[in-house]
């Protein structure tokens, strides 16, 4: 449980790596942590998004003359890639792992499941959100557990006690809740969450190199990405998504950070988005267990509604659009 | 025969992935045993061939009913198909009735300690295996029926005498094998949960998206998504398992009690006979699904009650669940260091 004012995630003076840190959320967040005198890593694979982002990063730091900024040109989608972006980043932070790595690279393919494309879409989005991530966590916590020969502790880490590093994920609310038309994406999240709630219990194991796990469950954001979203949405999906406002990626960016300080664990970034949360805690750590509890006596029973409510919804849509051959075209 | 059986197999034609061994193969010999014919898939043919002898040995009428194997590599897309295809045309032009995908196992071994090959190979083997499946079925029940008349794509395999309502057309069945772990994940099981996971979130889109056929196509047979969710299976696949799983993720596990492959097909069957779409086999599983219960809430009003019921008492339940998970593992690494396992000494050294 966080406790007022203490801030469980100082990024002053320490290095952060961003996956996906070249547009959307990701450059959002970037230029927060800039602001607050973080040495800056941004991956993505567009050379030229990277430089353009790298220097409207540059623009929001806190101490220009000692802070730091590098781009690492990657795609989290081919196998492989986090070693040498880890072994990359380690050279360039003076033989130190970065501290905190947070992994925005994602995307949303959603169409119906006998749509002409949903297996390749299936796979790719497994490819970018699931293993993009589980790929990177994995190099990363090597790094920090098994440091290589070559690494070496400063004089001053020795002395020091060792401050928390960090992993953060970024999940959806599609981690917890399932929609039709997401039968593409959303097996990517629910998969992102199972991995979060394992290692988060799994870093118990290794008391001497503390690492804090988050998972950011944001709903929709209004980046270019949710562009790319909305062309092959199935129009009964957005009907169905009809009530969800989406939000900034300033405004994600920013209650995130705002989580991350406050030492939270997941992080729904709308009251909604802690609905559909709070109905699928299983056996997730509580960042507040009466709340965490409380909320989740009562969201089943809004969610049965909504549920009750989203299914009759399809049933009518169809019957309305149904023609001769069958469902009419369901995304243009 | 129960009063309304909701998963009317006599006569039917039922495909079963992973059908060679373990829950696979005994799901297709009680199916069997209730007069279906059946198709099996895995990629070992000698495994194959001997799994067949068995079900068949279970046969209802010997007579009438047909049985199949095809070997296949169901971790691409392609050969989903390919099966799909061969089922049809073995099947006298008709597709499966029954989708059953049993496909899977677990290699449960610390994250760090995983080589990372590992993770895309489990993920193929509980996660891209049941989806190609299950897109292959779905397409071929839902997209070619449209191509025949009215009627006639109708399964013509009732010859046991099983009585139809005019007009009523009984559904086709996708049944996903989930597990304990996509409710309820712990140390070790990096490699494996998430697929599970990923497989609860598939059928739940998949079974919304059933509603939407059905309202498009109401005199088609619907399409039910069933999804089972087992704990610990007593199958070959388990002392594989239990060859790589570290000490501590056995601790974990100490308050679950191993169920035979027979007691998993029987109670799922049963299950599906009495019409859900989420199945759980033992007492705990079934605790932990309405602590996740999510968009999940199907089975009508009374069902629904009891689960809200449940969820609510689950919620503080499983604060203490992890709690005691959290401290024990947390020893663990004070007093056994970092590999998972009693007999090695001390933590990783830099």
């Amino acid at each position: 449980m966080g406790w007022f004012g203490h801030n469980h995630m100082p990024v002053e003076g320490r290095t952060i790596l961003m996956t996906g840190g070249s547009e959307g959320t990701g450059l959002c967040v970037a230029r927060i942590f800039a602001s607050k005198g973080a040495n800056i890593i941004i991956v993505s694979r567009n050379e030229p998004k990277l430089e353009e982002a790298i220097n409207s990063i540059k623009t929001t730091a806190k101490s220009p003359e000692t802070q730091r900024f590098h781009t690492i040109s990657a795609d989290v989608a081919e196998s492989g890639y986090a070693e040498r972006v880890v072994t990359d980043a380690t050279a360039w932070n003076n033989g130190q792992p970065p501290e905190i790595v947070w992994c925005l690279a994602g995307l949303s393919t959603p169409m119906l499941w006998i749509d002409e494309g949903a297996m390749k879409a299936a796979r790719n989005n497994m490819d970018v959100n699931y293993f993009g991530t589980a790929e990177m966590s994995h190099a990363i916590m090597r790094a920090w557990l098994q440091p290589s020969q070559g690494a070496k502790k400063t004089s001053a880490e020795k002395s020091r006690p060792a401050a928390a590093k960090h992993i953060i994920f970024t999940g959806s609310v599609l981690s917890t809740f399932s929609l039709a038309g997401y039968g593409t994406y959303a097996p990517s999240k629910f998969a992102l969450r199972a991995l979060a709630d394992v290692l988060v219990m799994e870093v118990r194991l290794y008391p001497d190199v503390p690492i804090d796990v988050h998972l950011i469950l944001p709903n929709s954001i209004t980046t270019a990405g949710y562009e790319r979203e909305n062309a092959t949405k199935p129009k009964i999906t957005q009907q169905i998504e009809g009530a969800d406002k989406p939000q900034s990626p300033e405004e994600v960016a920013q209650i995130s950070v705002d989580g991350l300080e406050n030492g939270r664990y997941f992080i729904s970034t709308s009251f909604v988005g802690g609905l559909m949360r709070w109905g699928t805690m299983g056996n997730s750590p509580r960042d507040n267990w009466f709340v965490d509890t409380l909320m989740a006596w009562i969201s089943p029973l809004i969610m049965a509604f909504v549920m009750w409510d989203m299914n009759s919804q399809v049933s009518a849509w169809a019957k309305r659009n149904t023609d001769r051959e069958g469902l009419s075209s369901h995304t243009k | 025969m129960a009063p309304s059986n909701a998963f009317e197999v006599n006569g039917r034609t039922a495909v079963i992935t992973g059908g060679s061994s373990g829950m696979g193969l005994c799901v297709a010999r009680q199916l069997a045993e209730k007069g279906a014919s059946i198709v099996i898939v895995a990629r070992n043919e000698d495994k194959l061939l001997s799994g067949i002898a068995h079900i068949k040995g279970g046969a209802l009428s010997v007579e009438t009913q047909r049985f199949h194997h095809i070997s296949a590599d169901l971790a691409s897309p392609s050969e989903a198909v390919r099966v799909i295809d061969e089922v049809v045309s073995w099947n006298s032009g008709n597709p499966p009735d029954i989708v059953w995908c049993c496909a899977g196992g677990a290699h449960p071994t610390l994250f760090i300690d995983t080589p990372v090959s590992e993770f895309p190979k489990q993920m193929n083997t509980n996660y891209f295996t049941a989806l190609y499946m299950a897109h292959a079925a779905l397409r071929c029940w839902l997209v070619s029926s449209r191509d025949t008349s009215a009627g006639t794509s109708i399964s013509t395999a009732n010859k046991s005498g099983v009585a139809q309502v005019i007009g009523s057309i009984a559904p086709r069945h996708l049944i996903f094998t989930a597990s304990f772990v996509s409710f309820f994940t712990f140390a070790g099981y990096s490699p494996y949960s998430p697929g599970k996971a990923a497989l609860r979130s598939l059928s739940d889109s998949l079974s919304q998206e059933m509603n939407l056929y059905a309202a498009a196509n109401p005199r088609e047979p619907r399409v039910r998504v069933h999804t089972i969710f087992p704990a610990t299976i007593l199958t070959e696949g388990l002392e594989l398992e239990d060859r790589v799983k570290t000490d501590l993720t056995k601790l974990l596990e100490e308050g679950d009690t191993p169920q035979t492959p027979e007691a998993i097909a029987t109670k799922s069957i049963q299950g599906l006979e009495s019409g859900q779409e989420i199945i759980t086999t033992d007492f705990q599983t079934g605790l932990v699904r309405r602590s996740m219960l999510g968009g999940s809430t199907r089975g009508g009003f009374l069902r629904g009650l009891v689960d809200w019921f449940l969820a609510g008492w689950l919620a503080i339940i499983m604060v203490f669940v992890r709690g005691d998970m959290d401290s024990k593992v947390q020893k663990w690494g004070r007093e056994f260091g970092a590999s998972g396992m009693k007999s090695t000494s001390s933590s990783t050294r830099d």
